[in-house]
């Protein structure tokens, strides 16, 4: 008898073989629920492989995925260091990680790769600005149809865009249907919930796309168990001038007023009061964690935590920061500048005193776009946003960034400085960073700025 | 739903206690409600981040900071919000910013002598936002209250809900338990003395969420059922949390009943064991007891009613069934449908199949060669990869399969080969009464 090989809610099963049998592949379990052995689904190429060396004859009615029609329609050359790329993942049997730095075309990897493999590919990317985009790329580019689930959209073609979300929800249904998933910005992958979406794809081919595969958490190394190890790597060191942008990077101290002083100080010193009455290791790994628990226990704790905000609110948004914006503003009044805030609520502030646009994760999709091909156009000189053009999106002609607050992650900071590198001829980038001295915001920014990148 | 944000929980001897609710908790917990409930009154027609606010204060007096988070949860989901919908704020925001930018580059271009000039004159931001509003015949306040007015914080709560704070108070005893399961990698209810029409639709709704389980008669009459998803046999996922969790309120329409579940606790995920059942006391809430039927279930009763009422005066009158098909030793099988001809005779029982398991059809063969105690129609997808021909002719019961979805017309011809047949060997049990046994009986949809 021969065996049959299903795909069953981002698992495979294996029919016709008893549960004794010898030559089964170690990824299968036997599985008395169903009378069946089963693997996850990302085992498929490896189970594949095993049954075949151990000879058993298997009826492979898991994978639902096609070949493309056509390739590419549109031949954009690639530089030296994209065909290198490429030819890295194709030798590591087209599974793998490549890390380049943002602007230096990563998405151009995944194109050259659907055009080599010509599978039914998915595309997984962690926002709908970029969704949209890479929708926008791969429609212009092939000759296929694009669909895209999420956002509202359940559209599932050949060639098919969706968000993480998206992925870790509908993967058990369309986890046979592609041959190639790429996973934009694949730092994102690891973790309970969005790695699954790896493991209940069949896909056989699996590309990683990032500038930093480097997680606080450490769990980068689940990357190689989803998508394969690190085949190909460049820093922007490396690739800066000739294929990237050059650039500087300017920090900017700025005090508090007085009034602002004060209060900060009052309220850092009430926030620090309750650590150390607590105890509190705020340097620890759980110390944050320790103290949002522990402050939601009391009434004082409630008041720290308000503290600890306003604190973090005055360093964020000084005034003299705000009036440091108005002066860059007008500085590069003929550049496209974007600025970067820690919170919504800053970003807003700015949006309402400059009259600049706004862009954060409430702002719908078509606004997004029309400020985007406004600001590409001209008719903007600025974005205000926080957090949600940190990465991937494609702002080209973007040569200015103003980083008002944000995180102490290098990555954070390293992104936003890849936002206005992309390299047009002439152009020169400049990141500013303004920092409140004497405040918490010392510390970030010396944190997120330990990276090559700030020379 | 409520979130692990919301309830307060703790850790003892390996298993997820909630805290009890008990007089007192709960006189508190209807006062709170009413206190929420009476701020969103009194907030109809002003911003939600208006009523956040009055909330914020409420939350930051209540001794249990849990709990207020969610009955504030539970009331802002019942109320009503809208934008305000006189000025099209998008609309708005372009014109503003593109005349902004506009006066901003007409001012010069930037160079190191200009640098100065441009910090002591400032863009006059007023003066634009008064001459777009000129524009547009709006006054220059009207554009800055609409500027943003899109915005959820801005969002106009339109109708306060119509919920008591006991209805509250319900509520959020009921999205404890979700929370939790939220977190759950797997599920083990114990059912005894329920009646087939609640076990049906408790049944049902399992099988609506495509959650795997296993059902075991158990020497009591009752049932052990062990809920949990495909993937679970590699990794304790969580993947299939929100379904458990949606199971809840039809498991407690049942009589008696407990509840088991693994769940993934916290940032770390701790491995904690949650018990629930019909003795905590608090009484069963108003049952849903419409069962819930899966799209091709449902395609087929529209359209055998089409067929009965419509031209073709089908003689089969079609509902939703309410038994279970018990076979001691060999599973359990949930009709989705009964079937009654206008002529009086057996009734056809008609179930669907899940999508996901092949086995299931062999199951049901399996069942319907040993003899079920009543005439069934199965139907599966042809994706499934069975024939029809596992089941003979004469058979009281007949396998009906479908590509794409199923046609009430086509499955109305097995059903009358069905009520042609011989009857069942008379050593069946009754399907209204299904006999006891403590074997474990695998019965996977």
């Amino acid at each position: 008898m021969t065996a049959a090989l299903t795909f069953r809610s981002g698992t495979i099963e294996l029919r016709g073989i008893a549960p004794d049998a010898a030559g089964v592949p170690a990824a299968m379990l036997w599985d008395e629920r169903a009378v069946c052995f089963r693997a996850p689904a990302v085992a498929y190429a490896s189970v594949l492989a095993a049954l075949k060396s151990a000879a058993i004859e298997v009826d492979d009615d898991a994978r639902r995925d096609g070949e493309l029609p056509s390739g590419a329609r549109v031949h954009r050359e690639a530089r030296p260091f994209q065909t290198e790329a490429l030819h890295a993942w194709q030798a590591a049997s087209g599974r793998g990680v490549v890390v380049l730095p943002t602007g230096a075309g990563k998405t151009h990897v995944a194109v050259l790769a659907i055009d080599a493999l010509r599978r039914s590919t998915l595309v997984v990317a962690p926002t709908l600005d970029l969704v949209r985009q890479w929708y926008d790329l791969l429609r212009a580019t092939f000759a296929v149809n694009v669909g895209v689930v999420g956002g509202g959209d359940h559209d599932v073609q050949p060639i098919t865009v969706t968000t993480y979300d998206s992925a870790y929800r509908h993967m058990e249904h369309l986890g046979a249907r592609f041959g190639l998933i790429v996973f934009d910005e694949c730092h994102h992958l690891p973790g309970p919930t969005y790695s699954l979406s790896a493991r209940l794809s069949l896909a056989p081919y699996r590309l990683g796309l990032t500038a930093t595969p480097e997680r606080a958490d450490g769990r980068e190394a689940e990357l190689a168990a989803d998508l394969g190890p690190i085949v190909y790597r460049r820093d922007i060191s490396e690739l800066a001038g000739e294929y990237l942008a050059e650039y500087e990077t300017v920090q900017v101290d700025v005090e508090l007023e007085p009034d602002e002083r004060l209060e900060h100080d009052a309220e850092r010193a009430l926030y620090l009061a309750f650590v150390a009455k607590n105890g509190i290791r705020l340097g620890s790994p759980r110390g944050f964690g320790d103290f949002v628990m522990r402050s939601a226990a009391s009434m004082e704790g409630r008041r720290a935590m308000r503290a600890y905000r306003r604190q973090r609110e005055l360093a964020f948004a000084a005034s003299a920061k705000l009036a440091y914006v108005e002066h860059l503003l007008e500085r590069h009044r003929d550049d496209r500048a974007l600025l970067f805030t820690q919170d919504n609520a800053t970003a807003y502030k700015v949006a309402r005193r400059f009259l600049v646009p706004v862009i954060t994760h409430q702002t719908k999709v078509t606004e997004r776009s029309d400020i985007l091909a406004s600001f590409g156009a001209g008719k903007y000189g600025a974005i205000v946003t926080s957090k949600v053009l940190n990465e991937g999106v494609d702002v080209q002609e973007a040569n200015v960034a103003i980083v008002l607050s944000g995180s102490g992650s290098v990555r954070e900071h390293v992104q936003r400085l890849g936002r206005i590198l992309r390299k047009r001829d002439g152009k020169h980038a400049v990141l500013y960073e303004l920092v409140t001295s004497r405040t918490a915001e010392t510390g970030t920014s010396e944190r997120r700025r330990e990276h090559d990148a700030y020379r | 739903m409520l979130t692990a944000d919301h309830i307060d929980a703790r850790k003892k001897n390996g298993e997820l206690v909630l805290s009890r609710l008990d007089a007192r908790a709960l006189a508190d917990a209807h006062q709170l409600a009413e206190e929420y409930l009476e701020a969103a009154r009194a907030h109809v027609g002003r911003t939600r981040e208006e009523l956040g606010e009055a909330w914020k204060e409420i939350g930051t007096r209540a001794e249990k900071r849990r709990v207020a988070a969610g009955l504030e949860k539970l009331v802002d989901d019942a109320c009503g919000f809208d934008a305000d919908a006189d000025l099209d704020p998008i609309a708005i925001r372009r014109a503003i910013f593109l005349r902004a930018t506009e006066v901003r580059k007409a001012r010069g271009h930037a160079d190191a002598s200009a640098t100065e000039e441009a910090v002591a004159r400032p863009l006059d931001r007023d003066a634009v936002v008064a001459e777009v509003a000129a524009a547009l015949g709006k006054t220059a306040a009207d554009l800055e209250a609409a500027l943003f007015s899109d915005l959820r914080g801005e969002h106009v709560l339109r109708a306060a809900p119509i919920l008591t704070a006991a209805s509250i108070v319900d509520a959020y005893e009921l999205g404890r338990a979700q929370a939790v399961l939220l977190r759950a990698v797997r599920v083990t209810c114990e059912v005894k003395g329920a009646s087939p029409a609640a076990l049906r639709a408790f049944f049902s709704l399992l099988k609506f969420h495509r959650l795997l389980f296993t059902v075991a008669r158990r020497s009591d009459a009752g049932f052990t059922i062990v809920v949990d998803g495909p993937f679970s046999m590699f990794e304790s996922v969580t993947k299939y949390g929100l379904r458990f969790a949606l199971v809840v309120p039809a498991l407690r329409t049942l009589d008696a009943w407990s509840l088991v579940a693994d769940v993934r606790w916290g940032k770390a995920r701790e491995p904690l064991v949650f018990r629930m059942s019909s003795a905590d006391g608090r009484g069963r809430p108003p049952a849903d007891a419409v069962p819930k039927l899966s799209d091709e279930a449902q395609l087929l009763l529209d359209g055998l009613e089409t067929l009965r009422t419509g031209a073709a005066m089908s003689p089969w009158h079609a509902e939703v069934a309410s038994v279970l098909l018990d076979h001691p030793g060999l599973g359990v099988c949930i009709p989705d449908l009964v079937l009654r001809h206008r002529d009086g005779g057996e009734p056809i029982y008609v179930e669907v199949l899940g999508f996901w398991s092949r086995d299931a059809v062999w199951k049901r063969v399996e069942l319907a060669q040993q003899g079920l105690g009543a005439r069934v129609v199965f139907c599966a997808s042809s994706r499934l990869r069975v024939s029809a021909e596992v089941l003979s002719d004469d058979a009281p019961a007949a396998l009906y399969v479908f590509k794409g979805k199923p046609s009430a017309r086509a499955l109305l011809e097995r059903v009358a080969q069905v009520y042609a047949a011989r009857p069942w060997p008379s050593t069946s049990s009754s399907p209204e009464h299904p006999a006891g046994s403590a074997k474990r009986s695998p019965a996977s949809t």
